[in-house]
């Protein structure tokens, strides 16, 4: 039966067979029906795209695994294509992420420790506004902190941005509201001005930017400035080139991420620092200060102990017998070592030093002469080294001083010899004999010398001895004058002048009289060491009475008396005159007062 | 979640304020304090709507309600069941803004616990069918059919 069939078959349609045949190969045959379809997919993919235009999108799905696959299958090559674009953004990101942080740093390392946050925590307590706010009011100017997006229509919500939970919760009541306000400001108020622009919500500012299809609704905290109104008027207009559609598109209102996006770039926030960059940065100069006060109080007391040191340098270095070998400070002390001869006088050298030191014999001239010195132990001399040449200069009291050690001077190191100009200390005795030589002694004065005094006795005129003994005075430290009565030339003669001899017995004198006559004569004397020519004058007198031959034979015997008197106590007849005085008439009372002789002086 | 703007109209005094206060927060006042301008309501009807409810002032107060109008995706027009005076105002509403015809609505007869003064006639129905699509009769008071109503022009209007 079925055999009959097939070759019924065959008969009737042998060619149409062979013909699938053909077909059947040319579809197994994946190369030639590759190219068949090849030539007509072109046209039909347009006439499907055209018929069914979903089918584009379809066309352009991307099978995200097959991206994945293919990536981990060509890494290398996705890497080499993409790096040279995501490098640079990747550079970017990661700059401003590092900028990001910085100014994160620095703001919470400014509030953190600052004594301006310090003033706001106190602030906080005491007030009870809280922290964040006082932070915010000191140092944000603006913040724009909720951004709505309402249609300008239906006053529907199109897009938000902002914090959830914000001042104002139902954001499509708020939208609504607004918009109708919005609506009853431009129709009951003024309909040129384009209606409200801002309104105050306690502390916060909103404001309103009118768009062609859309408003835009922005809470603001703080102090907006106009600028930032430019903003966002720009950031409206932009708004409505980019998403046009979606503005009239009411499916994609309140869910349209990448709007949502756009509105959160415009939730500015400025800090009063971004103007005042002199602010944030720290106040350098005081710390400059302090570290140039430091610098200098450090170079200035090196300076100080530097000087000091070279100061004690020089005390040591000038010091004759001491070799100074370190100088080392250690705390407020130094510590000189070095070599110290034994006669070396260390005694002017600061109490800032600690000598530490090892004995030497020192041949500096200094030290030599020092040496010498301590050796011959002689008060009052002069020691002198030169080349190792000691010269003893001065003089010695006693002649016998020192003489054998002198001799022995040249045992001690360094001395080569010695010269000794001492001079043999003068007597007082030697002295005033010299003294005398040159000085004549003034008549009567007689000058002794004893136990380092000069005593100056005797009586003499003031005029002569004066001069002298201020010359003697100058010439010896001790002159005693109490022995010596000094007369002036005017009281002698005074005296004289004023000397009487009574002198009632005119035949004899007695020793009363003899006395009175030694007084007279004495000063007399006394006058001519002054003057030579000088004359004394005796002056006998009578009181007259009885009769005038009697009277005149007594005035006769008295001058002749006194005149053998002076003569006999050694004056020359030269130097006496006498000067009679005759009775010319009795007196008949007897007055002994007229009875006598007068003395005066004479040129 | 999507926003529909739907408004209250009515004469003043009928109940607009008090039907969406019941609505929206379950909550009625014998007190009668006149709405001025509008006052907005929000009530999230389910995951997908959300109803931003426009109450605004009684029509013969309030002149300048035009404009509160554009874009509603609904309207609820408010009668007082026992003051025909408010069905003729819904005529003086439509003659002056013709362009509400077009929009989704449905028609609130209120105040209904109020029984003995209800003044209603069957004329009343016809001209309330010609304006809304559905006409639901409520008490802010009592909160009868305010739910339902609302539930009933959301599904008009999705
Ligand atoms: N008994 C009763 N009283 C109602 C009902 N609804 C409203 N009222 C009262 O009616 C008065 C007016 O109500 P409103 O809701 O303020 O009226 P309205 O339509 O908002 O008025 P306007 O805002 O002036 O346009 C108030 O005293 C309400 O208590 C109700 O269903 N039953
Ligand atoms: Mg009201």
């Amino acid at each position: 039966m079925s055999e009959d069939r097939e070759k019924l078959k065959q008969l009737l349609l042998s060619e149409e067979i062979a013909e699938i045949e053909a077909l059947r190969k040319l579809l197994e045959d994946q190369q030639q029906f590759s190219q068949k379809v090849s030539e007509v997919l072109d046209r039909a993919t347009d006439i499907t795209i055209k018929n069914n235009p979903k089918f584009q999108k379809k066309f352009s799905k991307i099978d995200s695994k097959a991206y994945v696959r293919a990536i981990k299958a060509n890494k290398q090559t996705f890497i080499d294509a993409l790096l040279p674009i995501i490098g640079p953004m990747i550079r970017q990101s990661v700059t401003n992420a590092i900028r990001r942080f910085v100014a994160d740093v620095n703001r919470a390392m400014e509030l953190g420790l600052s004594a301006k946050a310090l003033k706001w925590r106190w602030q906080s307590l005491t007030t009870g506004v809280p922290f964040a706010e006082l932070v915010f009011n000191n140092t944000i100017e603006y913040q724009v902190q909720q951004i709505f997006l309402i249609d300008n229509e239906t006053g529907l919500l199109i897009e938000y941005a902002g914090q959830e939970g914000a001042l104002l919760q139902d954001k499509d009541a708020m939208s609504a509201m607004l918009t109708a306000i919005q609506d009853f400001v431009k129709d009951s108020i003024d309909n040129e001005s384009g209606g409200l622009s801002a309104a105050e919500l306690g502390d916060k500012l909103l404001w309103l930017i009118a768009g062609n299809k859309a408003n835009l609704a922005i809470v603001v905290k703080g102090a907006p400035t106009n600028r930032l109104r430019d903003t966002l008027t720009d950031a409206c207009e932009n708004i409505h080139i980019e998403f046009s559609d979606d503005l009239v598109n009411q499916e994609t209102w309140n869910n349209n991420p990448e709007l949502k996006l756009q509105l959160e770039q415009i939730l500015l926030t400025k800090t009063q620092s971004d103007d005042q960059d002199s602010d944030k940065t720290i106040n350098w100069w005081p710390w400059l200060l302090i570290i140039i006060g430091l610098f200098g109080w450090y170079f200035w007391s090196n300076y100080r102990d530097q000087k000091n040191q070279q100061q004690l340098l020089e005390q040591l270095n000038q010091t004759p017998g001491f070799v100074l070998q370190s100088l080392i400070k250690d705390g407020d002390q130094y510590i000189a070592t070095g070599l110290k001869d034994p006669s070396a006088d260390l005694s002017h050298i600061s109490n800032q030093i600690q000598i530490k030191s090892t004995p030497f014999i020192s041949l500096e001239d200094e030290m030599i002469a020092a040496r010498a010195k301590e050796y011959l132990a002689m008060d009052g001399i002069h020691i002198h080294a030169e080349n190792g040449v000691v010269t003893l200069s001065g003089t010695k009291s006693k002649p016998t001083d020192s003489s054998e050690k002198f001799d022995n001077l040249v045992l001690l190191p360094g001395i080569k010899s010695g010269n000794n100009q001492l001079t043999q200390q003068q007597s007082i005795e030697e002295k005033l004999a010299e003294f005398l030589d040159n000085n004549p002694t003034p008549a009567n004065l007689k000058i002794t010398a004893a136990q380092n005094t000069i005593a100056v006795t005797g009586q003499t005129m003031s005029s002569l001895s004066v001069p002298f003994l201020e010359l003697l005075n100058q010439h010896f430290d001790q002159v005693n004058t109490d022995s010596l009565e000094i007369f002036e030339t005017e009281n002698l003669k005074k005296q004289i002048s004023q000397s009487r001899l009574p002198m009632v017995n005119p035949d004899r004198i007695n020793d009363e009289q003899k006395l009175i006559l030694q007084t007279v004569v004495q000063a007399f004397n006394l006058l001519m060491t002054e003057n030579q020519q000088l004359k004394l004058k005796i002056l006998p007198r009578s009181d007259c009475q009885g009769t005038i031959e009697e009277s005149n034979k007594n005035i006769n015997s008295r001058g002749e008396l006194v005149l053998q008197a002076l003569l006999d106590s050694g004056l020359q007849p030269d130097d006496v005159l006498s000067e009679i005085v005759y009775c010319d008439q009795t007196q008949n009372e007897v007055n002994p007062d007229l009875l006598g002789v007068w003395f005066e002086v004479k040129e | 979640m999507k926003s529909k703007k739907i408004c209250m109209i009515g004469r003043f005094a009928v109940g607009k304020t008090s039907l969406v206060d019941r609505f929206v927060k379950n909550h009625f006042a014998e007190k009668y304090q006149t709405t001025v301008g509008v006052a907005i309501s929000t009530k999230i009807m389910d995951e997908t709507t959300k109803l931003i409810i426009w109450d605004i002032a009684g029509f013969e107060q309030e002149n300048h309600y035009k404009p509160y109008l554009r874009g509603a995706h609904g309207i609820i027009y408010v009668v007082d069941a026992t003051e025909p005076e408010s069905i003729n105002t819904l005529d003086l509403i439509l003659a002056d803004s013709p362009e509400l015809a077009d929009k989704p609505a449905v028609c609130f007869v209120n105040k209904t616990d109020l029984k003995d003064d209800i003044k209603w006639q069957d004329s009343f129905d016809d001209k309330l069918n010609d304006i809304a699509k559905k006409t639901i009769w409520t008490s802010a008071k009592t909160g009868e059919n305010v739910e339902d109503g609302f539930a009933e022009l959301n599904k008009i209007i999705q």
